[in-house]
């Protein structure tokens, strides 16, 4: 049957040949992969085989077949259908059998789904991406690529207009939370060059302060895979270290090509995404999930990536902004540690101490923060482990 | 218009609706609306980024529909049927709406949209040239601008054109290297027919795309030499692919923005010399020099300004990068010097410059001297340069001659260059020195071998021109000695031009003096006409080929020199010289003719024209040795020449008497006069002619008075009533500002004057020479002092018949008024009352010339000069004996002058044999008579020759003896004075 299904498939052109194969990859995979008569050793191979040859059009046999643009967007549209009509329980491991070989050789052509899928909110796929993505760590070269491509896609090639981010949220908030993940590790918000576009910035923002469980989505998966990153460790450190750099760049407004008002948009996002971030911690103490949103070693690391970016001899409207930076750190670092969503380590906060007393400037909200916690850790521990 | 603002935010359905009405659309072959796909299309760009690929994609279809319906209606000449007009209009309207869309997306965010667009825009209209390209018909579009004409009026191909240069605006000013590099990797893809497309952007954009083009021609260059092993010139070719298309574009441009051009091609250079990176520093020059190798346009472009950029000191640190490379590949610097020479070779414009330069470098002037602040070139440079000067000589060297060898007409851009230059050229070689001489003749000689005969002639003449030195000179001959192996008749050709400038310019120098104005006629000189100075180096340098010439020939190292005979051609032009107003000039024409001589077949007219002006030149001459009487030598030089050139000129009777006339009227002549110790009275004329001259201050003419007088009371006149009537000393005396001279210098004009009339006037060897006998040899004895005169004695000179009687003739006129008594035979002395105011005339003149009484003493030798003569030696002789007859002195030796005049007189009749031997002595008598012993004594001679009348005739006159009735006389008056005259009795009586 394996080789019938094959011949067939061969003789057939393109559109009809992957529908074809589609449709015999989702019912195959849907009955549990019975084993084909005949070929019981081959089986997964020629699965496999179909795949590579129908699908995703990398013929191990004869010469490659290129598809054009408009061909490969009507395979796009058939493998959105197709996930969208699969069964439930199905949809991850047809997905897994396209994509989860590790290689670069499908990752184009899963980011051009994914792009297809936010257009027309296939809400199955975006699912199953967000889990590839969980999987193959947030902050991993091959989802920074794909990230960076939706965030082409749709920040900068189509900035104004794309009512698809503002939704994303509530199509699939999985997807949303392990984006903005990787989107936070892709712009550091470091300086000029490592800016998120405006839009994406505007975005982010949006989402976390309209729904304050996007942040801990990927959190819930964590008991199913046990990988897991959230993005509030990166979004914490957009909003310290955003004043600062954001001070930096006004004062060279002049020779750079950012306007002082995109600046001042930067900054109010930015503001709003700090207040989101808050409620976001806030939030997940109620809903009682397992600390590991942010972790002191993360707000460690975030302090010397500010101290990084500060300049020797500050002006005065940079020591201002320094200050905001710190205090925003200390502000988070006080609701995490009260709402108990972090995870705690007293050599790191240590650390952070000594980082904030030497090399740091004087804020007196970060200090008095620092020393409750050096004090009161102790308190927490204990009652945890009672 | 579809625009980006009234988008609708369309839910996931109406999304998957669209998205299928596309796909099928484009994938189905079924029939599918037009406008409901355009639209969804429209759509799906709009709101769906992954399907822009394919929505672009099928765009490019569209286009490619929309010319191919434009292109095949065009071919059929006509809009014809209804059904693909409409088709048309739709298939644009669609084309439009997406042109909307993409122009208000790059608007929007330019940055992500246009490289997008861009390298879409690109790729399709590459692939539509190349597609159409053949369609179209190449035959009948040749030109790029025919071909840019023919796309941009079809609507499509604007409209992505437009397209594209939008994107261009737009990424111009962020990331000019990108869109420039997917330009480029087009244009090589497509590699012809893009070309109008890179054309049109370039010129929309021309500093940043050449900059830019610029710069990514020499990355590339820079990586696959970096790259390749071995980096060969020749393959490198092959290798770059870029570099093609680089000096396609560029060559494009060139029209139009050359100048932008230079600049980014210095600037280049100039980033080099400073560059830190050594792949740039080494890199840079052989980038430029390929580019140069590639197109004769940017050839021209970059010599122009890279010459004058290349100082010592750059020179100097390009070689301090370069040693490196230059030891680490010894075969890849000679491909690279070859490369620079054929580079040399090819260069037209400015190639004066670049020869400047190398030769500047090479052998640098003035080590020593001013250029002391300044940095020389080192010395291995120096021999690089060196080099390459031997292997571009030796290049146009084989060029030239092969030209010659098959026939065919090989292109030598440098020296066609250089053939425009020519002047400059020469120029330099005649200030350079040492080493640079020999490249420079052969460069020269290259030049004029490429250019043609008159090219050679020009660069010829300008050395005569320009030439100071002998060593400067010396360049004429090397030259002359290759250009005459191909051009056998160059001389002549020089010769043309060279009297062309010099006519020119004489012709401007008597327009204005300063010779500032360029004559208008001047046919075949180029430069304008040569100052002075220059027609004085020309002349002179002229003279001193004359001179090599004539050296060689005495050597018979010359058969006959092209020169000499050339110039004997020009006679004409140098009689212009000789006049001149300019001495230098006329003493440099003087000497010419001089030494070229003069041929035998000149016209009657210029020989008219040359005996005149050696004339004046003869006369001026004697003024000048007497007003420059401290600095004698170049007078006295002049007159030799002078004198030379009539000796030269007289051998035909015509020259002769032309001669004649001229040095004897001209010696009478009133500025001449002076020199010959005579004076000026006009009064000789005047008292015929006009009254004007002399009475013009006097209220009372005396004159008019005697006129009246003589008119009224008719007297005869004789001696007494002319005298007291008032014809002589009429008036005072006009005393003119004569110049005093010395009697030296007066005695030794006199001379020279009959010395050459008697060069004017004798015969050697008639061949008749048995009707003349010869003269006897007390004659030639003035000669004796003439330097001039050939030494030879064996030549027996004779006083021609024909000049003796234009001497006569000549002095006749001079000396009386007019013809009336101007009879041949002489009358009965009684006679002589009649013809008093002529003779008193005549002898008064002949007071007032004092050279007159010298040459008829000179010339009485001949009898037919004496036949000619005897009008005025009859006045002569009357006015003597009508003076001697009333005086009464005891001694005729008191009257000085009638003595010696009859002394003179008597000679002369004796020379010429009027007068026999014992009749011919009495003059021996004169100084022991009485003043009526006297008269009575020319008495007896008159009457003698009334009975012996002059004759033409030699023999005749030869033979007459004395019978004694002449006798008579002499006898008795020594009868009567025998006391003192008995010591002279021998002489007069046959004893």
């Amino acid at each position: 049957m394996a080789g019938n299904i094959l011949n067939r498939l061969f003789r057939l052109n393109f559109p009809d040949c992957t529908r074809e194969a589609l449709s015999f990859l989702t019912s195959y995979i849907s009955q549990d992969c019975p084993a084909i008569p005949g070929l019981n050793a081959n089986t997964e191979q020629v699965i496999v085989e179909i795949c590579q040859e129908f699908v995703l059009f990398k013929s191990v046999r004869g010469p490659q077949k290129k598809l054009t643009a408009v061909q490969e967007l009507h395979l796009l549209d058939m493998i959105c259908t197709c996930f969208s009509e699969a069964p439930e329980k199905s949809k991850y491991r047809i997905f897994n059998l396209m994509f989860g070989a590790h290689g670069d050789g499908t990752v184009n052509l899963l980011t051009k789904l994914v792009s297809l899928a936010l257009s027309v909110r296939c809400t199955p796929v975006l699912f199953c991406a967000a889990i590839w993505m969980q999987e193959r760590d947030s902050l991993s070269p091959v989802v920074k690529g794909l990230t960076q491509r939706l965030v082409s896609d749709y920040c900068i090639l189509y900035p104004d207009h794309s009512n698809v981010f503002s939704t994303l949220p509530s199509v699939c908030p999985l997807f949303a939370c392990n984006f903005v993940t990787a989107v936070t590790s892709l712009y550091s918000f470091a300086g000029i060059d490592s800016l998120p576009p405006l839009a994406l910035l505007q975005h982010v923002s949006d989402w976390v302060f309209k729904d304050n469980t996007m942040c801990c989505e990927s959190l819930r998966q964590a008991a199913i895979h046990s990988a897991y990153t959230t993005p509030v460790p990166g979004l914490t450190g957009w909003c310290v270290r955003g004043p600062l750099v954001c001070c930096q760049l006004k004062e060279k407004v002049s020779d750079s090509q950012i306007s002082q008002s995109h600046i001042e948009s930067l900054l109010v996002c930015l503001e709003k995404l700090h207040l989101a971030l808050l409620q976001s911690l806030t939030f997940t103490a109620c809903v009682n999930l397992s600390p590991g949103l942010i972790s002191a070693s993360d707000l460690t690391h975030i302090a010397q990536t500010l101290q990084v970016v500060s300049r020797p001899n500050p002006s005065q409207e940079e020591e201002l902004a320094c200050n905001i930076a710190l205090e925003r750190l200390a502000q988070i670092l006080q609701v995490a540690a009260n709402t108990r969503t972090y995870i705690a380590d007293r050599g790191k906060i240590k650390e952070l101490e000594s980082l904030a007393k030497h090399k740091l400037p004087q804020n007196r909200l970060l200090a008095m923060v620092l020393s409750n916690q050096l004090q009161g850790i102790k308190p927490y521990s204990v009652i945890v482990t009672s | 218009m579809a625009t980006v603002s009234n988008e609708v935010f369309a839910g996931p359905g109406e999304l998957r609706r669209q998205l299928n009405q596309f796909l099928q659309g484009t994938s189905s072959g079924a029939p599918f609306s037009y406008d409901s796909l355009a639209n969804s299309a429209l759509f799906l760009l709009r709101t769906v980024p992954v399907a822009r690929h394919a929505v672009l994609e099928h765009y490019a279809v569209s286009f490619d529909d929309a010319i191919n319906t434009h292109l095949s209606c065009a071919e059929r000449g006509q809009w014809g049927s209804q059904d693909p007009e409409a088709l048309q209009r739709s298939q644009l309207s669609a084309l439009q709406d997406v042109t909307g869309v993409l122009l208000s997306f790059i608007k929007s965010n330019a940055e992500a949209w246009a490289p997008v667009v861009s390298s879409w825009a690109l790729s399709l209209l590459g692939q539509m040239s190349s597609k159409y390209a053949a369609k179209r018909g190449v035959q009948h579009v040749t030109s790029l601008n025919e071909v840019l004409q023919m796309w941009m009026a079809c609507p499509p191909a604007k409209m992505l054109i437009e397209i594209t240069t939008e994107c261009f605006a737009a990424m111009v000013g962020s990331a000019p290297d990108m869109c420039v590099d997917a330009l480029l990797e087009a244009s090589v893809r497509y590699s012809p027919y893009f070309d109008w497309v890179v054309a049109h952007i370039g010129s929309c954009f021309p500093r940043t795309i050449i900059t830019r083009v610029l710069n990514c021609g020499l990355k590339d260059f820079c990586n696959s030499g970096v790259d390749g092993t071995e980096k060969d010139i020749g393959t490198s070719r092959n290798k770059v692919p870029k570099m093609a298309s680089v000096v396609g574009i560029l060559g494009h441009l060139a029209a139009k923005h050359s100048q932008d051009i230079r600049k980014a091609l210095m600037a280049l250079f100039e980033a080099s010399i400073h560059s830190d990176t050594q792949s740039t520093k080494v890199t840079t020059l052989p980038f430029l020099l390929q580019l140069a190798s590639m197109s004769d346009t940017l050839l021209h472009i970059l010599t122009t300004d890279l010459v004058s950029i290349l100082t010592p000191a750059v020179v100097n640190k390009l070689h301090r990068q370069f040693t490196h490379w230059k030891r680490a590949s010894p075969s890849e610097y000679n491909s690279f010097l070859n490369l620079v020479v054929h580079l040399i070779a090819k260069c037209k414009i400015s190639s004066c410059d670049i020869v400047n330069f190398i030769l500047k470098t090479a052998v640098p002037e003035g080590i020593s001297k001013h250029f002391v602040s300044c940095e020389m070139p080192l010395e291995e440079v120096r021999d690089t340069c060196v080099e390459i000067m031997h292997i571009l000589l030796f290049e146009l060297q084989r060029g030239v001659l092969s030209r010659k060898g098959n026939g065919t007409v090989g292109d030598l851009p440098l020296l066609t260059g250089l053939a425009t230059q020519r002047d400059c050229l020469t120029l330099l070689l005649l200030q350079s020195k040492g080493e640079r001489v020999p490249w420079l003749q052969r460069l020269l000689t290259y030049t004029a071998l490429q250019a043609g005969e008159n090219c050679a002639a020009s660069i010829l003449s300008t050395v005569v021109f320009n030439s100071q030195t002998s060593q400067q000179l010396g360049n004429f001959y090397r030259l002359k000695q290759g250009m005459e192996l191909v051009f056998p008749t160059v001389t002549q050709t020089t010769l043309v031009l060279i009297f062309n400038k010099l006519e020119s310019s004489a012709s401007s120098l008597v327009l204005s003096p300063a010779g500032a104005t360029q004559s208008s006629e001047a046919p075949a000189t180029i430069s304008a006409p040569a100052s002075l100075t220059h027609m004085l180096l020309a002349l002179r340098n002229l003279e001193r080929i004359v001179n090599v010439e004539k050296v060689k020939i005495n050597k018979r190292a010359l058969s006959n020199s092209a020169i000499i005979e050339g110039l004997r051609q020009r006679h004409s032009v140098m009689c212009d010289f000789l006049a001149s107003q300019d001495l230098n000039v006329s003493m440099c024409a003087l000497r010419l003719m001089n030494m070229i001589g003069f041929p035998a077949d000149l016209s009657t007219s210029l020989l008219t024209r040359l005996c005149g002006v050696i004339a004046m030149t003869f006369f001026s001459s004697l003024h000048m040795k007497v007003d420059e009487a401290e600095n004698p030598d170049k007078p006295k030089r002049r007159t030799q020449l002078c004198v030379s050139c009539v000796e030269q000129l007289s051998h035909t009777a015509f020259t002769k008497s032309l001669f004649i006339h001229h040095l004897v009227e001209g010696a009478v002549q009133k500025e001449n006069v002076n020199l010959f110790g005579g004076r000026w009275y006009p009064i000789v004329m005047a008292s015929t002619t006009s009254t004007t001259s002399s009475s013009v201050s006097d209220t009372v003419s005396l004159l008019e008075e005697n006129r009246q007088q003589s008119l009224s009371i008719a007297l005869p006149r004789f001696h007494s009533s002319v005298y007291h009537g008032g014809v002589i000393r009429q008036s005072v005396k006009a005393q003119l500002p004569n110049k005093s001279y010395s009697k030296i210098q007066v005695s030794s004009n006199c001379l020279t004057l009959t010395e050459t009339l008697w060069l004017c006037c004798r015969e050697l060897n008639p061949s008749n020479l048995t009707e003349f006998s010869p003269l006897e040899p007390g004659s030639e004895v003035p000669m004796e002092t003439n330097q001039l005169k050939p030494s030879s004695a064996s030549l027996k000179q004779y006083i021609s018949e024909s000049s003796a009687r234009t001497l006569g003739c000549v002095i006749v006129e001079i000396l009386t008024l007019d013809s009336l008594y101007n009879d041949i035979h002489w009358q009965d002395p009684d006679f002589r009352k009649v013809t008093t105011e002529r003779d008193t005339l005549v002898w008064k003149r002949l007071e007032e010339l004092p050279l007159l009484w010298n040459i008829i003493q000179e010339f009485s030798s001949s009898c037919v000069f004496l036949f000619y003569l005897s009008p005025v030696l009859r006045s002569l002789m009357a006015v003597i004996m009508n003076h001697l007859e009333v005086s009464r002195e005891t001694f005729m030796k008191n009257c000085p002058k009638q003595f010696e005049g009859a002394v003179k007189l008597v000679y002369c009749l004796t020379q010429g044999s009027l007068v026999p031997p014992p009749l011919s002595n009495v003059s021996e008598l004169f100084p022991f008579v009485s003043p009526y012993e006297g008269y009575l004594l020319l008495l007896g001679l008159w009457r003698y020759i009334k009975d012996n009348p002059p004759s033409e005739f030699e023999k005749e006159v030869k033979s007459r003896t004395c019978d004694a009735s002449h006798m008579f006389v002499v006898n008795s008056i020594i009868h009567a004075n025998i006391h003192h005259m008995g010591h002279l009795c021998p002489r007069i009586f046959n004893m």
